[in-house]
């Protein structure tokens, strides 16, 4: 890839960047939706961190070449998944999470 | 993503279209926030629209849910994540060599807060729903190879199945 390929992919990446960010914060804003505009909204947060949760867990592959480090991955969840009803603290669940996470590790060589 | 595309030796088309579907889950984030940021000038939601990342997503959304929270705290969070990336960048690129710190556990700290925000969500039987039909589908998505793009389509998804099954006025049919 010479300069002038990357200065290309650099400035047409920007666009699609810039308008998926941008463009519904701007166009959804201040106008007054329909009801199920404003339903579908609401779900997103719910949808959202759904997707990011399931996307960090499930790797299709590691249960055949890493069954222990998936399990590992997913007790660890587990454990923040209590810390999380128990304190609702972000920091308590990754401090929590990362170390029992870093243990399990270990225990599974 | 696109270093790693490039050294792999995909041709600069492919390059454009990873990225770009891998971005497509900002749209929802951007439509996420929009209540929140009703009312503000937009520049104000040019500057904080255009440094949202998962993690500020996750972050952001669980404070303004909280309450208590607006525009320039919330773009501070922003400018704040993007300096600690740039210098985690640096600090990597400088003294990865000599600290081997474990990748995997490093980056499960931000999985632990995604489940924390996602633990934090009203469970009713819509929002049950919409994050098991979410799940599923990124399952099925990843299966199918989708990759980032899974993230998008999955969520969209689940937002449709959550609005069908409660009529789109939050009433539980």
């Amino acid at each position: 890839m010479d300069t002038r390929q990357i200065l290309m992919l650099w400035a047409a990446l920007l666009v699609v960047m810039l308008a998926c960010r941008c463009l519904p914060l701007l166009l959804l804003g201040e106008r007054r939706l329909p009801q199920r505009v404003e339903r579908a909204i609401g779900l997103i947060p719910v949808a959202a961190f759904s997707a990011l949760v399931a996307n960090d867990l499930v790797r299709p592959d590691s249960f055949a070449s890493d069954p222990r480090g998936t399990l590992a991955l997913l007790a660890s969840s587990a454990v923040v998944l209590a810390v999380a009803h128990k304190t609702g603290s972000l920091v308590w669940c990754a401090v929590v999470g990362m170390g029992v996470y870093a243990t399990l590790g270990v225990l599974a060589g | 993503m696109v270093p790693n595309l490039w050294l792999a030796g995909s041709p600069l088309a492919s390059i454009f279209l990873s990225v770009s579907f891998v971005t497509s889950r900002q749209l929802l984030y951007s439509a996420a926030f929009s209540p929140h940021l009703r009312g503000e000038r937009a520049a104000t939601k040019l500057a904080f629209a255009s440094l949202v990342t998962d993690e500020t997503f996750g972050v952001n959304l669980g404070q303004y849910a909280a309450g208590a929270w607006d525009a320039r705290r919330a773009i501070l969070v922003n400018i704040f994540c993007a300096l600690s990336w740039s210098a985690a960048n640096a600090l990597g690129a400088a003294l990865g060599a000599v600290i081997d710190l474990p990748i995997d556990v490093m980056s499960f700290g931000m999985t632990a807060i995604f489940i924390c925000l996602l633990a934090g969500q009203r469970w009713d039987r819509t929002n049950t729903l919409v994050a098991a039909v979410t799940a599923a589908v990124l399952v099925v998505g990843k299966l199918l190879g989708l990759g980032g793009m899974a993230i998008f389509a999955s969520a969209v998804v689940g937002v449709a199945t959550g609005v069908a099954f409660d009529g789109g006025d939050g009433a539980e049919k």
